[in-house]
């Protein structure tokens, strides 16, 4: 069966998922009065299904599986003690919380709370990230080697200068004029003494933008940055130039730059592609749009320019809206600078790259108070055979080699290093505000940053608690590495995610938690991961010759975030109401022997307290019953209701002049306080009013108050704590009642614990609820909860996962808890303040900056992005909480849960499914269990459950109880459940999805060989064969119930439909029904059943499905036969009234109709003259004819019998009259009857349908349907 | 007020039936279902000739008063006058409730005497 989810949240565990499912399995099963076992046992482990997976497939580490088989005994909601499958309550467990109460989740209340969650993932805007960038002015660079250039004494130490100007190309001239270069005077010993010094020459990319509203940048400027505004057109220009390739060549130098201008050339063809008119990009922290294209296409081999005009769209106000604009002179040269320093040409990798963009949007579904929200990222950045600059020589160490006359060669990195990608939220109220307008979107006012350095999908969460139980709309905004680099200062802080989890985790990661206040209230973040600046996460120290120094020191200040762990108190225990109770003896004052009048009294004042009135006065007759229900106080607070079922009694000759009286027939307990002892004996009273006519019993003095002394004879236990958050709220705030809606107040409350001060300051508003439990309208939001920045009131003594206590007590207007009590909340110190003091001291050289962040590398290709071609992050749940008014839990349910982390064994959530052995408990009618409340699975105890269950089904509606069935005919139910056990007719299914149940059960029992009727205005389920005693399938003849002739059958009453012919084909029957085996799921089989006859094949096919409950063979060829013989056999039904006098007859009995009837025939028609001649096509032999004539004259038709004699009528009377001759015929059908009606004159009208029978009065169906050699059988 | 207190110069009742239906079955048989154990329907016709235009309106007054032949109302012994059987033959069996079937015709005799004819109806 598959189980309805009712609950779910998912969690972020680093570099997996993991979910918590709540579901309920299904009804709990019989309860009045009986003790509710719900489903059990719980499935086996192989017997769980994610999808067609199992279980017992994984490690039960990776899991946990909760059974609740009932919720109205001790303890309704699943605790840890309901584990029965996998681990919990550890960090490596199936199930990481530690919380008893397994479905706990953070709401505005608590970190605890039995609020609702709901997870949910985004069908579209789901993936977040700056990428495809396209270099804007970035310039480039060759990979490094070293060139080694080993002094050769005595010979031509380089010849033609080509190691010399492979040094060159790589890393720059050095001090050497290019007039120098050209003459080859001083080259070799230059750049032999300088060792390759710097960090490499910069060539120009040729591409970038170059003018803004058509001002471009001057040539001796360099790179400029400038603000923008929503419509300013920006021009990007693609060069058309190359460097030449004869560059850096010269006599016997072969040095070519053919590898550069290949790496340019691709690039801003990739570019050009890219930017196509209507595409937007990101440049900085504003939006861009393609407007137009100079030339259709950009090759090298055009030799022209391609100049692209870009719109600006949006400047993501408040952001800095700049962008940076590089000269044409950049654009031009054949190479740029030997420089990394910053220089006026050095545009550097993060300098204002196209980018094209994603941005998540996250709406809330339904309002609640907290939203979660799980983030998929992949962050990385891979080395393609770049070089190995930690094992480079420096420029003296590469002299002293040459000098020695030692070649070196410098190694290659190909590996995965680190890269960091920003984002920030910006958030707004979902809907739109009181003219009509969407809100704004307003910044969170904080940046996450996620770090990575492997192609590893990485798991993390960011909760956000509302400032109140609203929708929200949050968007993910990503910063590119231009925007960090250009427009964030190197002390920025970022919250970098990792690791994520819900737990109680301190020891091993840092809870991130913090407040922060937008013009749309305080909104509380939390996750966890580290605090880190923006030095952080600039470089790598893959682009560094030698290590690099950071002097760093991390300070933990006071406390930034505290919240509630749980209200106070926790437990109260356990609350213990009463289930039932049993009268032991009447209550009267005066005391008195009374033995009149109690019973009236007691029940005219309680029918007059619930509205029904007097006996009297109530509509109906003798034995007219009614619900009501009446909540009874009782002593010690406590009080419980109970739903009544009085019936109305005749009274004779009373002394209180009532002819009716009201008496208790039933009595159920739906509803009660706490604090009940089994056993335990308590009083029920009404003071008597002066009009109670039952008051005054003869001789007796009059009753003033009546009552009964009753035994508590059941309890049920659950936990309970109720009140407390508003309780507590109002001892901080005061009554909510006192102030408007809309009204907020504050609250200051300094707190000292263990050595330690914290001062809290709770803000709330008041909110109106017409609905809570106290009956209190207005009440206290949660409140947010700041800490004073005063440190005279907060040491810095605190740690995080620090908890302390804080209770009031309850004064005694507070309607929410008991007065003198106390009320309060655990708090936990969820965050603290981080000063971060950093230094870092890069020594040697540093060949790119900011690589960490930058969305382009200098070195093309060899440095390749995780957000080279997609976005890297992706929303992939959102779950949404909110508390809930009172406690959930599930009444009268089975219900289970499942805590599974993803691991790599799911990579999607499906269907859960458990294979059980058993369903709920029910009353079963056969004899063989006659009275037992267990699971069964013949379809007459399924159909009594749904009828007079008064939670799954109809009871409450039709008045009906497990123990009270006044509108079942529970006789027949027995016959059927022996017909259907002998059978092996089962019901193996489970009912998923609301049915009407009438339609159900009438749909249904054809297919358990049964007719679902009414009979004497009771439901009735009986068998549609002839049964034996044993219940099995009769092959004797019939019992013939009743004969209908023409002398009870009513006229003009009779009619016989014949079923229409297509209904009446033969057909081949196709049953589909489920194959089960233990703890494996059913695989569906079909078989076709036929009639064993020559052309049965030819038959057309009719399709069965009996998968939801037919789990056997066996069963499924019964019911075929059945259907195939009713289609031969039953041609047609007949209805007819007849008189209600000696009528005995139900719904399935068996009667026999004889009717006469005399079918015209035009040949047997003939006039009779005046003499007794016959005139007729048909000659008449000598003899005697019954005849109906008409003569001239008379009203009607007559009936006689004709003699005939040489052609001549015989008797004058017949003469000048026109005739027909009689021919009756007589049928004589065994019909089963279906309904019964009493119309309005008290007839009875029957229908019934066509029962063949053979002439020993055996039904031709049932010989049919037991003997399988009439059919064949294809599977 | 009551019916008017007049002797009836002629009297005619009907005692009505039972309520009873016939069926007849398609062989002629005939059943028939008594819906109730109470005669019903009973008739009774009141003349009274040549009496006062006055007492001849009492008739008419009466007819408001009860109006038309909405209410019920019992009738005097007076219009049982001349009837020596039981009395209760001559009313609505367990009770003595009877409704105008149609208005009291009134004929006009001479100045200042007319004739008037009831027409009451049983009602359970």
């Amino acid at each position: 069966m598959t189980p309805k989810l009712v609950w779910s949240r998912m969690f972020s565990y680093g570099r997996q998922q993991g979910v918590k499912l709540l579901f309920v399995v299904g009804e709990q099963g019989v309860a009045e009065g009986i003790p509710p076992d719900g489903i059990d046992p719980p499935p086996a482990l192989q017997g769980i299904f994610l999808g067609n997976g199992a279980l017992d497939a994984i490690y039960d580490e990776t899991f946990a599986f909760y059974w609740k088989r009932n919720t109205t005994l001790v303890k309704p909601r699943i605790k840890a003690e309901n584990l029965v499958y996998g681990t919990r309550g550890t960090l490596a467990a199936g199930d990481p919380e530690i919380y008893d109460d397994i479905f706990s989740c953070p709401t505005a209340i608590s970190e605890n709370d039995t609020g609702f969650s709901a997870a949910h993932s985004l069908s579209n805007n789901a993936e977040f990230g700056c990428y495809s960038p396209i270099a804007n002015g970035s310039h480039y660079r060759v990979n490094w080697r070293v060139i080694s250039m080993p002094r050769n004494i005595g010979v031509e130490e380089d010849p033609g200068l080509n190691l010399s100007f492979e040094r060159i190309k790589i890393a720059g001239q050095a001090t050497l004029t290019n007039n120098q270069l050209a003459s080859g005077f001083d080259v070799f010993a230059t750049m032999l003494r300088t060792g390759m010094d710097g960090t490499g020459r910069n060539y120009s990319r040729r591409m970038g933008i170059t003018a803004l509203n058509g001002v471009g940048v001057s040539d001796s400027t360099g790179i400029e940055e400038r603000f923008v505004s929503v419509g300013d057109v920006a021009t990007f220009t693609i060069a058309r130039n190359q460097i030449p390739e004869n560059f850096y060549k010269g006599t016997d130098r072969e040095v070519s730059v053919q590898d550069i201008n290949d790496a340019t050339t691709e690039e801003r063809i990739a570019a050009d592609d890219a930017l196509q008119i209507g595409e937007l990009f990101m440049i900085g922290r504003t939006t861009w749009q393609v407007i137009s294209r100079s030339r259709a296409m950009w090759r090298a081999e055009d030799n022209a320019d391609q100049v692209i005009q870009l719109k600006c769209i949006d400047i993501n106000s408040p952001a800095v809206n700049k962008i940076g604009l590089v000269s044409n002179y950049m654009l031009r040269q054949n190479y740029i600078n030997d420089n990394n320093t910053p220089d006026k040409y050095n545009a550097g990798a993060a300098f204002y790259p196209l980018l094209k963009v994603a941005k998540a949007t996250v709406r809330n579904t339904r309002p609640c108070e907290v939203t979660e929200i799980g983030i998929r990222s992949n962050v990385f950045q891979r080395l393609n055979g770049i070089c190995n600059f930690q094992n480079i020589p420096s420029p003296a160490q590469l002299e002293n080699l040459d000098q020695r006359r030692v070649q070196v060669a410098s190694g290659t990195n190909s590996s995965y290093i680190k890269r960091a990608s920003v984002f920030t939220i910006f958030l707004r109220p979902a809907g739109v505000d009181a003219s009509g307008n969407e809100y704004d979107w307003q910044p969170l006012g904080e940046q996450f940053c996620i770090v990575g350095n492997q192609p590893i999908e990485q798991y993390n969460y960011i909760r956000l608690e509302h400032p109140d139980q609203k929708q929200y709309e949050y968007q993910f905004i990503p910063k590119n590495g231009a925007d960090l680099g250009r427009n964030t200062p190197d002390s920025a802080e970022f919250w970098q995610l990792m690791h994520g989890g819900s737990l109680d985790n301190n020891a091993e990661r840092q809870v991130l938690s913090a407040s922060y206040q937008t013009i749309y209230g305080t909104f509380k973040v939390s996750s966890v991961g580290q605090l880190v600046t923006k030095l952080d996460v600039q470089q790598n120290s893959e682009f560094r010759s030698l290590p690099s120094y950071l002097d760093r020191t991390t300070t933990n200040d006071r406390p930034t975030s505290v919240g509630i762990t749980t209200l106070l108190p926790d437990q109260e225990g356990t609350q213990t109401r009463i289930s039932s109770s049993e009268f032991v003896s009447w209550y009267t004052d005066p005391v008195f022997e009374y033995t009149e009048g109690r019973n009236g009294t007691f029940t005219w004042e309680l029918t007059k307290r619930t509205g029904v009135g007097s006996a009297d006065n109530f509509p109906g007759n003798d034995g007219t019953s009614v619900i009501t229900e009446y909540q009874h106080t009782v002593s010690n607070n406590r009080w419980y209701k109970v739903r009544y079922r009085l019936v109305k009694t005749a009274l004779t000759d009373h002394f209180s002049t009532q002819s009716f009286v009201w008496t208790i027939a039933e009595e159920n307990i739906i509803e009660s306080s706490s604090n009940w002892d089994t056993l335990g004996e308590y009083i029920i009273t009404f003071s008597v009013d002066n009009n109670n006519p039952f008051r005054q019993p003869r001789s007796s003095p009059a009753i003033t108050n009546i009552g009964q002394r009753r035994r508590v004879s059941g309890v049920i236990t659950s936990d309970f704590v109720q009140g407390r958050s508003q309780g507590f709220y109002e001892e901080l705030f005061g009554p909510a009642r006192n102030y408007n809606v809309g009204t907020n107040r504050s609250a200051t409350v300094d707190i000292t614990d263990d050595g330690k001060n914290i001062r809290l300051i709770f803000s709330s508003t008041v909110y109106y609820d017409p609905n809570h439990w106290s009956g209190a309208k207005n009440l206290w939001q949660a409140p947010t909860i700041a800490i004073s920045d005063n440190p005279t009131y907060v040491s810095n003594n605190w740690q995080v996962g620090d908890t302390f206590d804080y209770l009031v007590t309850v004064s005694a207007a507070n309607p929410f808890r008991t007065p003198g009590t106390q009320v309060g909340a655990k708090f936990i110190v969820e965050a603290r303040g981080v000063t971060i003091t950093q230094n870092y001291t890069y020594p040697g050289r540093t060949f790119e900056f900011q690589s960490q962040y930058a969305d382009i590398s200098l070195y093309g290709n060899l440095v390749e992005k995780s957000n080279a071609n997609n976005p890297e992050h992706t929303v992939v749940y959102v779950n949404e909480i909110t508390s809930n008014p009172t406690k959930p839990e599930y009444t009268s349910m089975t219900i289970a849960g499942l805590a599974l982390k993803a691991s790599r064994n799911f990579t999607a959530l499906d269907q859960v499914r458990f294979w059980l052995k058993n369903g709920i408990p029910v009353k079963r009618f056969h004899p063989d269990e006659a009275s037992e409340v267990k699971p069964s699975n013949l379809f007459c105890d399924l159909v009594y459950y749904m009828l007079t269950d008064r939670v799954a089904g109809a009871g409450d509606l039709l008045n009906m109880s497990v123990n009270s069935a006044p509108l079942i005919n529970t006789g027949d139910f027995i016959t059927t459940a022996k017909f259907l056990k002998s059978n092996k007719l089962f019901f193996d299914g489970a009912i998923a999805s609301t049915v009407n149940i009438r339609q159900f059960i009438a749909d249904t029992a054809p297919f358990m060989l049964c007719n679902f009727a009414i009979s004497d205005g009771k439901f009735s389920l009986v068998p549609a064969l002839p049964t034996t005693v044993g219940g099995d399938i009769s092959t004797d003849p019939v019992m013939i119930k009743q004969l209908f002739t023409a002398g009870n059958i009513f006229e003009d009453s009779f009619e016989l439909n014949y079923i229409s012919a297509e209904e009446r084909k033969d057909f081949q029957a196709v049953v589909r029904f489920r194959e089960e085996r233990e703890n494996q799921l059913p695989q569906e089989r079909n078989i076709v059943v036929r009639w064993n006859e020559g052309d049965s094949t030819e038959y057309p096919l009719e399709s069965f499905d009996m998968t939801q409950y037919c789990t056997s063979r066996a069963h499924a060829e019964l019911v075929a036969r059945f259907f195939l013989s009713i289609r031969r056999q039953v041609t047609h039904s007949i209805q007819f009234k007849t008189s209600p006098y000696g009528i005995d007859l139900a719904p399935g009995d068996y009667i026999r109709v004889v009717t006469e009837a005399n079918p015209y025939s035009s040949a047997q028609n003939g006039s009779i003259s005046g003499s007794g001649i016959i005139t007729s096509a048909t000659t008449f032999t000598d003899g005697q004819y019954p005849i109906l004539y008409y003569k001239s004259g008379s009203e009607d038709v007559t009936e006689a019998l004709m003699n005939v004699s040489g052609g001549v009528v015989q008797e004058s009377e017949l003469y000048n009259s026109v005739f027909t001759v009689v021919n009756s015929t007589i049928s004589q059908n065994v019909y089963q009857v279906e309904q019964l009606t009493l119309d309005a004159d008290g007839v009875v009208q029957i229908n019934a349908t066509e029962f063949p029978c053979d002439d020993r009065l055996i039904s031709v169906i049932a010989q049919d349907v037991t003997n399988s050699a009439r059919f064949l059988v294809d599977s | 007020m009551a019916f008017p207190t007049l002797q009836p110069t002629g009297r005619s009742f009907d005692p009505g039936d039972y309520p009873i239906k016939s069926f007849r079955a398609q062989s002629g048989a005939e059943t028939r279902i008594l819906y109730g154990s109470q005669r019903t329907n009973m008739s009774l016709e009141l003349n009274y000739e040549n009496i006062t235009d006055s007492n001849a309106g009492l008739f008419v007054t009466h007819f408001d008063e009860v109006q038309g032949t909405y209410q019920t109302f019992s009738v005097p012994s007076a219009v049982r006058s001349g009837w020596s059987g039981t009395s209760s033959t001559l009313d609505v069996t367990g009770a003595n409730a009877w409704r105008y079937a149609e208005p009291p015709q009134i004929t006009a005799v001479r100045p200042g005497v007319s004739s008037v004819r009831v027409k009451l109806i049983g009602v359970l």
